[in-house]
């Protein structure tokens, strides 16, 4: 699971994620946190979109239990004003996702003219995108 | 010469969970030291063995001839992370002999380490 903040809030929610690892995930998860900055871009849904961006990556072995984690986790994300990466594990659909995103009405405009019969659409991609 | 064994164990792995003191010198960890003297690479498979399950490996890594290496437990992640504060054992090979140690470091209550040769099965 990777979330995106803006760069400001990255110290902070750093912080916080950093407390709850220790306080309830420290014995099953030894996987570090990794944290990094990205610049600003103009990509209508890069996760770095409109804003200077801190993310925070947490990991698991997929051979071990991983959903209490990242659930537990993404809440912090969220609070912070978190966008989850795109190729990784979260729990949103368009109706949470379309709130973080400034030009998914334009996006979503564009991409429904390119691909009127939802040929590139698969399930997964609906509920992302579509929220259907 | 020839020094050390290619095949070793050691029972009484459990990395401690909790630390006290300034990070990352003072977090609680288990280590093992390996010792290559020969004049080739040691070519090293480790497998964690557990108390309820079957064991995990392998985890690899190479000591250079005439080298040593010190690996965390702690930093061990491919194919599995080990699980802290829960008991394990290790088996380690090698296609050269070498020269294995166990080392762990406690600071939950204050810095403790304890350290053990490793078991030769060879």
């Amino acid at each position: 699971m990777e979330y995106a903040m803006p760069i400001e809030a990255g110290p902070e929610c750093f912080l916080e994620v950093r407390k709850r690892v220790m306080e309830h995930h420290r014995r099953t998860v030894g996987w570090r946190v990794l944290y990094r900055y990205v610049a600003s871009d103009d990509a209508y849904l890069s996760t770095a979109h409109g804003r200077d961006t801190v993310t925070i990556s947490l990991h698991q072995n997929n051979t071990l239990p991983y959903d209490a984690y990242f659930n537990d986790m993404e809440e912090i994300f969220l609070r912070y004003g978190g966008r989850p990466h795109w190729g990784k594990k979260h729990s949103l659909s368009a109706e949470e996702l379309e709130p973080l995103y400034p030009k998914w009405a334009e996006f979503r405009r564009i991409r429904r003219k390119l691909d009127p019969e939802g040929v590139f659409l698969t399930d997964y991609m609906s509920r992302l995108l579509e929220g259907r | 010469m020839i020094a050390g064994s290619m095949t070793w164990a050691i029972p009484g792995g459990r990395v401690p969970e909790r630390s006290t003191g300034p990070e990352p010198e003072s977090t609680s960890y288990d280590m093992v030291c390996l010792l290559n003297i020969g004049d080739e690479d040691a070519n090293v498979s480790m497998w964690a063995y557990y108390e309820h399950r079957e064991p995990v490996g392998p985890y690899l890594l190479t000591v250079g001839a005439r080298r040593v290496r010190h690996v965390r437990i702690n930093d061990l992640i491919d194919p599995e992370a080990v699980p802290l504060e829960t008991e394990y054992g290790l088996v380690i090979r090698s296609d050269v002999p070498v020269v294995v140690q166990f080392w762990r470091q406690d600071t939950e209550r204050g810095k403790a380490v304890a350290t053990a040769a490793a078991i030769p099965l060879d």
